[in-house]
């Protein structure tokens, strides 16, 4: 159904279309038909031939009928209007003119088709060539319609033969001017509308020109065809408006242009049909032919110019497009270029190797930033243009000619090594050709300073020997082993060691070589070395190839940046050391067992010795108490029994004191210094009284002393200072003492940094010989006869070793009948 | 207070001289007690064992022959029945290590041996009027050693 529908509504379109055409035909040729010549139905002025012509062109065949009908109806009411001919020869005749004029649009359509292959119908005038065959196919096909046409009234014996040629020509012209005209107009405004969307919008100043070009053609076509404002035969000439024409053509586009002409040649016809204007002199049919002449021309011509026009503005167009494209490509080509030298330069010049390029006859082209100062001369950039074998020595660029002919033939070369003409520098030069599509062009030389690091390798040699002769040289075991227990370092003790040569231990594993090792133990041991970073000390181990002992450090070897790298092993021989140690240790007990025998003598004396002394003066005293009838001579006798008897006590006890001072190490306590001294006199008090002796004692400080020890050094210096007193001067003793700094003192056996409380215990006694200073501390010395002044020369050598006990020193100062100074120093604070 | 006095004592020595030291003493001092006399340290713990009744207080010497004072002690202070025994010790030695020994083994007192008859008669006076009470063994250090008060 719906198919059917769109059928109706193309064969409606077609019926329409048929219609359109063969009444506009029919309209246009009634019009022209008023012209006519003789009521020969040829016309000068032919516009439908134009209409048909587009027509056929823009629809195609299939609208012929449409033409063949509007023809026939046209001649046919002109037959009969004018009675020229019969009714049916008027059919006939009419007939064979439409056949005519239909043809005339058909042949037209295939000539034109013929002569431009690929037609465009909406760009058909946008080059004279197409114009040109236009024309061309314009008058052909005028030149069938009219012969048709004229041959036919001929022959109805409408026309004489003298009228022929003139029936011809003017029917030939008429449709000729009608095609050029009209058949252009509508073509231009068809291609213009069609392709309206992609049209540039007509400036104003366009606009304003356009209608200043419309009034211009209107003004001057009316002056010259229709006699306006002056009438004057001067001013009645065509080619007045020519001018703007012209203007119209080149400075509008095909559609403006067209116009014109068509509004002028309008207003030119209506003014020749009026007899007005150029042709007004001449009779209508001439007038009208020269006319349409006249318009023919004007349109090829102004149209060829037009076109002409158009087509340099759009080649000027395109060109300058092109150009401004190829400008653009110019720019970015230059600007890419540009970068790229840039890169290149910036690359050449902050390269740290020296870069010298020499073209094919070893000129020096170019060379780069480092390369200039390592020539070191005060003008590198002379040498320059330069050739290679030319230069002065000390401008020489590094490398030999005979490379760089080599390079020049295209091969790369490389040297190591190579030392500098002009400096104490080495280098490593690159030889590279450089190539062009026409060849090797040019050579560079790369000149690398290797200087540092040739420097750095010998000292990296000379660190590694150092290193060696280090390891090899040590008294002590070296040896490394790295991650899988391989031995890395092997130095000469661990050879004679392990009889077993350097060469033969270096890449084994360790566990393989030592089997006697190969057990959790030391594997674990090494492995908290190696994967745990620790380090072991192994201060004795047995040594399992030879009978004695070792002393072992088992540290990571770390590289530069503190990963474990591996495990040394450092081994010293204790088995000396461990020898000694043991025979000191032997010697220690034997000491120890010594001095235990030592302290039970002690014992044994102080108890068994004194055992039958008391008796002696027991029995010796109940003698004396209970015999009242001893002689003189046997009481002094017990007398001096007694007295050798307590002697031997005294000595016995003394001794006893002596020697338990050395071996008893008592308690160190802090304690006032004056409540030792309280004690002391507290003790010695009957002695005190009796020898009216006085005792000072001020400031006296408190340190750490072992309190009955120190309680036996007072009690003994004071009593001794009792017992040295001067005959009839009562003793005055004074004890006193103070802190003062090691450093202070001029004792050399005190330290310097520790604080010793000095103290003194003077007196004003009968004093000694300075020279008997030091022999007073010595075990058994006595200065004095017994029976003057009783002792058993052990007191002061108590003293000195109490103070000894104390890391302490005593002296003494004296002189005979002044007294005498007991000087000591002990520490204030325990060690 | 009254205290009564001891009525029977033990004196442990071997040296005859000492012995006699003490037995002279000892009849000086009124109402002398009853004096049983062991030589050595085996014949005392055997007299404990053998006796009737317990003496009143026990007068020992150190250093004797095959069992010593201290031995002697320590077996006396091991035995609840002895255990509140007095028993004072005489010796010839001051030395401080000796006195703590003793001290240590549980002896009531300690009294240094006199040199002269005179101290002697003293000494064992003093000794018989003391409250043993107050002399207990591990009692205060400073009432152990005779000639500290």
């Amino acid at each position: 159904m719906e198919r059917n529908l769109i059928r109706q509504n193309i064969w409606l379109r077609y019926f329409l279309q048929i219609v359109f055409v063969a009444a506009v035909y029919f309209i246009l040729a009634r019009l022209s038909l008023n012209l006519q010549f003789e009521k020969s139905n040829a016309t000068p002025v032919w516009p439908p031939s134009g209409f048909a012509f587009a027509m056929i062109l823009l629809w195609g065949y299939r609208i012929a009928p449409g033409i063949l009908f509007g023809a026939f109806a046209a001649n046919l009411i002109i037959f009969i209007s004018q009675r020229t001919v019969d009714y049916p020869l008027a059919i006939f005749l009419s007939s064979i003119i439409a056949i005519g004029n239909t043809g005339e649009a058909l042949l037209g359509n295939y000539l034109l088709k013929k002569f431009i292959p690929n037609l465009d119908l909406k760009q058909l005038f946008s080059r004279t060539t197409e114009l040109f065959y236009f024309s061309i196919t314009a008058l052909i096909m005028a030149l069938v319609s009219s012969l048709v046409g004229s041959l036919t009234v001929f022959s109805a014996h409408i026309i004489s033969v003298f009228q022929f040629p003139i029936v011809f020509v003017t029917w030939w012209l008429g449709d000729f001017s009608g095609i050029i005209l009209i058949t252009t107009f509508i073509l231009i405004w068809y291609g213009y509308f069609a392709y309206k969307k992609g049209s540039i919008p007509t400036a104003q100043y366009r606009f304003t020109e356009s209608i200043l070009v419309l009034i211009a053609v209107i003004l001057a076509t009316g002056i010259v065809f229709h006699n306006w404002l002056i009438d004057y035969s001067a001013f009645n000439f065509p080619y007045w408006i020519i001018p703007i024409y012209v203007w119209a053509a080149l400075r509008f586009q095909q559609k403006e242009t067209i116009t014109v002409i068509t509004i002028s040649s309008i207003m030119a016809i209506m003014g020749t049909v009026h007899h007005e204007g150029t042709f007004a002199h001449l009779p209508l049919n001439e007038a009208l032919i020269s006319l349409q002449a006249f318009i023919s021309i004007m349109v090829i011509t102004k149209m060829s110019l037009n076109i002409t026009v158009q087509e340099r503005k759009k080649t000027e167009e395109s060109l300058r497009e092109i150009g401004a494209q190829l400008e653009e490509r110019v720019q970015k080509r230059t600007l890419q270029l540009e970068e790229r030298n840039e890169f290149v330069e910036t690359i050449f010049n902050s390269s740290i190797d020296s870069i010298f390029v020499l073209d094919q006859e070893t000129r020096c082209i170019s060379i780069n930033k480092i390369a200039k100062f390592n020539l070191r001369i005060p003008f590198p950039e002379s040498i320059i243009g330069q050739k290679f074998n030319e230069l002065p020595v000390n401008s020489l660029p590094i490398g030999s000619l005979e490379d760089i002919h080599n390079a020049l033939k295209g091969n790369m070369i490389h040297r190591s090594q190579i030392p500098s003409p002009v400096s104490d520098s080495y280098f490593e030069i690159d030889y590279i050709p450089l190539h062009n599509s026409t060849g090797v062009y040019a050579a560079l030389i790369i000149a690398r300073d290797v200087t540092q690091r040739i420097q750095y390798e010998k000292e990296l040699r000379e660190q590694k020997v150092f290193a060696e002769l280090l390891i090899e040289s040590s008294p002590y075991m070296i040896m490394a082993y790295d991650h899988q227990y391989r031995i890395t370092a092997w130095n000469k003790i661990s050879e004679e060691h392990n009889n077993l040569l350097k060469k033969d231990a270096l890449g084994k594993d360790t566990f393989k070589l030592f089997p006697q090792y190969d057990n959790d133990t030391w594997r674990s041991a090494i492995d908290k070395v190696i994967k745990h970073g620790e380090s072991l000390h192994y201060p004795k181990i047995k040594f399992t190839n030879k009978p004695g002992w070792g002393e072992s450090f088992v540290t990571p070897l770390r590289d530069s940046m503190g990963k474990v790298i591996g495990a040394l092993s450092i081994t010293r021989d204790i088995t000396d050391l461990v020898q000694m140690t043991s025979a000191l240790e032997e010697k220690n007990s034997d000491l120890i067992k010594t001095n235990e025998e030592l302290s039970s003598f002690a014992y044994v004396a102080s108890h068994d010795l004194q055992e039958p002394l008391r008796k002696i003066q027991m029995f010796s005293k109940r003698i004396t108490d209970s015999e009242q009838s001893l002689s003189a001579t046997s009481q002094d006798y017990f007398s001096r029994m007694k007295n050798a008897a307590h002697r031997m006590q005294q000595l016995i006890e003394d001794l006893l004191v002596y020697s338990r001072t050395g071996s008893q190490k008592g308690n160190f306590v802090e304690m006032d210094l004056g409540v030792i001294v309280q004690e002391v006199q507290d003790e010695l008090k009957d002695d005190i009284v009796q020898s009216q002796a006085r005792i000072i004692a001020h400031d006296l400080c408190s340190c750490y002393i072992i309190p009955f020890q120190f309680r036996q050094l007072l009690l003994n210096l004071v009593s001794n200072s009792i017992k040295f007193a001067r005959e009839g001067v009562p003793p005055v003793i004074t004890i006193s003492s103070y802190s003062i700094k090691g450093d202070r003192t001029i004792h050399p056996f005190l330290e310097n940094d520790r604080m010793y409380c000095h103290i003194t215990v003077s007196d004003n006694g009968i004093g000694f010989e300075p020279a008997f200073s030091e022999q007073i501390f010595r075990l058994f010395q006595r200065l004095h006869g017994k029976t003057e002044y009783p002792g058993t020369g052990i007191g002061l050598a108590i003293c000195k070793k109490i103070i000894e006990n104390h890391h302490g020193v005593i002296f003494a100062e004296g002189h005979p009948g002044t007294g005498a100074t007991f000087i000591m120093y002990i520490p204030q604070q325990p060690r | 207070m009254t205290i009564t006095q001891a009525k029977h004592i033990i004196l442990a020595e071997d040296d005859e001289d000492d012995a006699q030291f003490f037995e002279d003493a000892l009849n000086s001092v009124p109402d002398s007690p009853n004096l049983i006399r062991a030589r050595d340290g085996v014949e005392l713990t055997g007299l404990l064992h053998e006796l009737d009744s317990l003496p009143d207080l026990i007068f020992m010497d150190l250093n004797m022959p095959r069992k010593n004072g201290t031995q002697c002690l320590r077996e006396i202070r091991n035995l609840a029945e002895f255990k509140e025994l007095p028993v004072v010790v005489l010796s010839t030695s001051n030395s401080e290590d000796v006195i703590n020994a003793v001290y240590q083994s549980g002896a009531n007192l300690y009294v240094e041996k006199p040199s002269d008859i005179q101290s002697w008669k003293n000494a064992i006076a003093k000794v018989l009027s003391l409250d043993w009470n107050i002399h207990r063994p591990h009692a205060v250090k400073d009432r152990f050693n005779f000639k500290d008060f």
